[in-house]
């Protein structure tokens, strides 16, 4: 009977920790033409993530006539605050569907707040300065990390599971892939992501050309 | 005692910045917000309204005319018996509003009809420098309609108002290609010469009046323009095929709606955004074609220019070069004209509701427009300040010092003021 309880106590000890065991994602991000401003990977889909961080906030600044970052990356459910800096006015608008947006214009100093519930990227710009643009990335959660300057990135703290995971950054084009993680194991994803063509023009907020003062 | 203590408070909260005022609640992307808002007759095709009022005060020196004749050709003798009257200074040098109208052009001595639109004679007065209103209309996001009705109550004569209206745009503009930024434009349209046509409307312009150079570079053109932008914006190119040119001398003699020649102006302007870590934009900038206000093809009229644009933080410098001419006579005895002139100009934000202006202006013209002969050596000074007390409203105040470089000096200094009101 000790030796019954013996073994069962080994093959229990032997499978709790593979069945909790997370693994991980990791590779590198290789950006075509240089470096953008900010590179992200994120779980875009996969098992449900074991915690939900609490929303936090960051600044998207109006400096110069420029968003200072031209390039942030939040989760869903955090909010973005928008200061304009200048001593002038601004607006600050997205026209990119499902997560369309108008704070209105808003003077030096003064600043507006936004909640950003829904996943995607977003195009956000001025209503009266035409040359101001930034990307607004939502992530569905917090499984997500900046890729570091030697273009390495690490997703640790993945349950098992088949996942699709994208490669972002603001100056090239987005790139998914899938993945298997299994218990306590590292799997390898790099990526290799192009320019985007950036030479379009936006409209402006009511869905125009920007006018004629050119 | 209760109700003062409660107004004191009203009036501290509307005045407290919105900073540090209770913060407003995040909006939520996805949720659509303030804007969209357009008005739909038909499917497809949004229309939006849009306008501004634009009054003022303002006081000048004399007798609120900027030129003097010059009796009997003393000082210019040698044109005893060329022209029946010569005129020294500038008759538009000392503006009270955006338009550049003239405080006052002084009496009509020569039997020449002409309109003068305010007549001040040198007394301080109140006026309505303009209602402006404007429609555009977007079909899909390929073309797009603007049109521009500017409204001028003004001094009527002998009973007639004297009331004017003009309709400064009404253009069809389209976009080719998605992936190109390239504008085709048909109508009436904005300038190709030079920058200061975008801030030539009251709400735009950073102070009151324009450069003593803007009568030769802010007219609008008739015809059809292509404008296009290449090297994410860096290099940008203006052509235009019209009417007449980009003068909008104010008595006419360089201006007609309808062109009564057959040659037509080419203008353009290209532009280079520099590779900076400020804003320095250059352009170049001229326009040639059939002299305006007259019948023949051969009489040319051309102008020739520079300007440069630089914006380091709230601080914006923005200046022009131009030399014009065109060549007169024929059998209308069209007008002559020669000029040089240049300005420069500083624009400071000092604060979110507060910014200061300075500029220095010169223009050099002869302008023979028979029987008449202007003779103009001006430099003028202007400071103001401004006061951005909402988005919709401004306020505006400017001084003007004129210098008469040669011939007698005038009192013809000018205070005006603005304030706007924009939707």
């Amino acid at each position: 009977m000790r030796n019954g309880w013996f073994i069962l106590t080994i093959i229990v000890a032997a499978a709790l920790p593979a069945a909790a065991a997370p693994g991980s994602i990791s590779g590198t991000v290789k950006l075509a033409g240089g470096s953008g401003p900010l590179a992200v990977v994120y779980v875009e889909k996969g098992p449900d993530a074991a915690t939900r961080a609490e929303p936090a906030s960051k600044e998207l600044e109006q400096k110069d006539t420029e968003f200072r970052p031209r390039a942030i990356w939040v989760r869903a459910g955090d909010t973005v605050h928008f200061t304009n800096r200048d001593n002038f006015y601004h607006n600050v608008f997205s026209p990119t569907p499902g997560n369309q947006f108008d704070l209105g214009l808003y003077r030096g100093g003064g600043a507006k707040s936004l909640e950003l519930p829904r996943a995607g990227e977003i195009d956000v710009y001025c209503n009266i300065h035409p040359n101001m643009k930034a990307k607004l990335l939502v992530v569905p959660d917090g499984r997500s990390t900046e890729v570091a300057s030697d273009g390495s990135y690490t997703l640790a703290g993945l349950s098992p599971g088949d996942y699709v995971v994208v490669a972002w950054s603001a100056g090239h084009e987005p790139v998914r892939r899938e993945a298997r993680v299994r218990a306590g194991e590292a799997v390898r994803a790099d990526f290799s992501l192009r320019p985007r063509d950036a030479s379009a023009a936006h409209l402006n907020k009511n869905g125009e050309q920007y006018g004629r003062y050119k | 005692m209760k109700n003062a203590i409660a107004a004191l408070a009203l009036l501290a909260a509307a005045l407290l910045p919105a900073a540090l005022r209770a913060e407003e609640p995040p909006l939520r992307a996805g949720d659509g917000g303030g804007g969209f808002g357009h008005l739909t007759l038909m499917d497809g095709v949004r229309l939006r309204l849009t306008g501004y009022v634009d009054a003022g005060f303002f006081g000048t020196q004399g007798d609120g005319t900027a030129y003097v004749r010059d009796a009997g050709k003393l000082l210019h003798p040698e044109y005893q018996g060329v022209v029946p009257w010569v005129f020294l200074g500038d008759p538009w040098g000392n503006p009270i509003n955006s338009q550049g109208d003239s405080a006052d052009l002084g009496l009509d001595r020569t039997n020449v009809p002409r309109f003068d639109p305010i007549q001040s004679g040198g007394h301080p007065s109140f006026l309505v420098n303009m209602v402006n209103l404007g429609l555009a209309a977007s079909f899909g996001e390929s073309f797009f309609f603007e049109s521009s009705i500017g409204f001028e109550p003004r001094q009527g004569l002998l009973g007639s108002s004297g009331d004017q209206f003009d309709v400064d745009l009404a253009y069809l503009e389209w976009v080719p290609f998605k992936a190109v930024d390239l504008h085709v434009f048909a109508g009436k349209f904005e300038s190709t010469f030079g920058i200061e046509y975008r801030t030539r409307k009251a709400p735009d312009n950073f102070g009151i009046t324009p450069s003593l150079i803007s009568r030769y570079t802010e007219g609008e053109l008739t015809g059809l323009k292509v404008r296009g932008a290449f090297f994410d914006q860096r290099l940008t190119v203006n052509l235009a095929v019209s009417n007449g040119g980009t003068f909008t001398e104010k008595f006419a003699h360089f201006f007609n709606e309808i062109d009564l020649n057959g040659g037509k102006t080419v203008s353009g302007r290209v532009s280079l955004l520099l590779p900076l870590p400020i804003t320095a934009e250059i352009g170049a900038s001229g326009e040639i074609g059939a002299q305006d206000e007259q019948r023949s093809d051969a009489t040319v009229q051309w102008l020739a220019g520079a300007d440069l644009r630089v914006t380091v933080r709230d601080l914006t410098f923005k200046g022009e070069i131009l030399r014009g001419h065109a060549d007169g006579g024929g059998i209308d005895q069209a007008a002559r004209l020669h000029v040089t002139g240049w300005y420069g100009e500083l624009q400071y934000q000092l604060l979110p509701w507060l910014g200061l202006l300075g500029r220095v202006d010169r223009r050099k013209a002869d302008l023979l427009a028979f029987p008449n002969l202007y003779l103009t050596d001006l430099l003028r000074f202007t400071a103001g300040v401004r006061f951005d007390i909402s988005w919709n409203l401004i306020a505006k105040l400017e001084y003007l010092h004129l210098v008469e470089v040669t011939g007698p000096e005038i009192p013809d200094d000018v205070f005006t003021s603005s304030i706007i009101f924009r939707f």
